[in-house]
């Protein structure tokens, strides 16, 4: 079975998003100083990921940025190794009963999409078949409906030192409880911390 | 100058944990039950909003272990504008909670805490009193089932990581210090 991982920003009160009055993806700012302290983090946990999976919103805003990763001014090593793995690898993005027409990544292969009512069951069997990790990034919502299919093998939220008073939280919406295993916490520079756990279940 | 500790115990998905028991999520332990009583055996000025201390103050007696006691000796202050009468041993009440607790913090002789009391933590954060936030985040998604998210109403703040451990090899403490500086924005 493959390993489906969960991976999110988060400040220190849940709150995943931007401003819901704004670009939601964008206007992540809290979480740009950990980010850019993370990235060693961030190269290390794509190691054995060979799919991505993200919804229609996280989609948008990683592909205004990362198929130009070459461009971006003073660009260092590490984000030009983390674009070309983001880069390359498959790509499927979530639009469930909304497909778009169509997608695209810079020059790099197009991402595919997940449709249909059914999106949970379609991970499901993707993460029966062969291959290597499958990573989520940001998609909120998804990883909600991913976590009450009970699909989910790994967190790794990376909380920010902020707490925000508007966005989206994480984990609306869930029924019922589960219990976690702490796998592991590791800070960085600037006070964010990646925390991992895995459910008790998997 | 005296400290405002802030504690809050909650789940990985936000949900504000009761400092009653059976609480704790059932994830009691021995790291977590000796952290809980190091605490409270510091000498230290407990305060309170009316609906923690009333669920304190009204646990049934099979409920009241050694740290009920030692939360009995404690002073207590409830903040409260209908709160009347406080009969915990050691309470007083006070109505003014940015104007008292600024007084406590000036001209008090030992360190402030609150447990719980969301709704007077959210008023404490942005009057920027708050010296030291603990949360304890427990190993679990309660779900829809959980009464109330930890942080709801309140204003952004910037924080700095000063510790973290793990308790129990399960249990999250994290301590930040708020810096009063503006989040990090565009």
């Amino acid at each position: 079975m493959r390993k489906l991982i969960v991976s999110i920003h988060s400040t220190a009160n849940n709150i995943v998003t931007g401003p819901p009055s704004g670009d939601e993806t964008d206007f992540m700012q809290w979480a740009h100083p950990g980010i850019e302290d993370s990235l060693d983090a961030l190269l290390v946990s794509l190691d054995g990921v060979d799919t991505i999976v993200f919804g229609r919103g996280t989609y948008e805003d990683l592909g205004r940025k990362w198929p130009m990763v070459k461009e971006w001014p003073d660009v260092s090593d590490l984000s030009l190794r983390i674009g070309e793995k983001i880069n390359t690898v498959p790509k499927l993005v979530v639009t469930g009963e909304h497909p778009l027409e169509s997608l695209e990544w810079g020059e790099y292969e197009p991402p595919t999409q997940i449709t249909g009512a059914d999106v949970d069951e379609q991970i499901g069997e993707l993460k029966k078949g062969d291959g290597g990790h499958i990573i989520t990034f940001g998609s909120p919502v998804l990883v909600q409906s991913l976590t009450n299919a009970g699909l989910v093998d790994e967190y790794r939220i990376i909380v920010h030192p902020v707490i925000v008073n508007e966005g989206r939280r994480l984990f609306e919406n869930l029924e019922g409880r589960t219990d976690l295993r702490l796998v592991g916490v590791e800070t960085f520079a600037g006070g964010a911390m990646a925390v991992t756990y895995a459910p008790t279940g998997s | 100058m005296q400290t405002l500790t802030v504690d809050i115990f909650v789940s990985a998905d936000g949900w504000a944990g009761s400092e009653s028991s059976p609480g704790y999520f059932g994830y009691l332990g021995p790291d977590l039950e000796k952290w809980i009583n190091a605490e409270l055996a510091r000498p230290q000025l407990v305060v309170f909003g009316r609906r923690t201390y009333e669920a304190l103050a009204g646990l049934p007696e099979e409920a009241q272990d050694a740290s009920w006691e030692r939360m009995t000796e404690l002073d207590k202050v409830v903040f409260s504008s209908t709160l009347t009468t406080a009969s915990w041993p050691n309470t007083r009440i006070s109505d003014d909670l940015t104007t008292e607790v600024g007084r406590l913090k000036n001209e008090g002789d030992v360190p402030l805490r609150t447990m719980g009391s969301l709704s007077i933590v959210r008023q404490l954060l942005d009057a920027g009193l708050v010296d030291r936030l603990r949360l304890m985040t427990f190993p679990l998604l309660v779900g829809t089932s959980g009464r109330e998210p930890a942080f709801a109403d309140v204003t952004s703040a910037d924080l700095e990581l000063v510790d973290h451990r793990a308790l129990d090899g399960r249990v999250l403490l994290v301590e930040y210090q708020p810096t009063g500086r503006d989040i990090p924005r565009a």
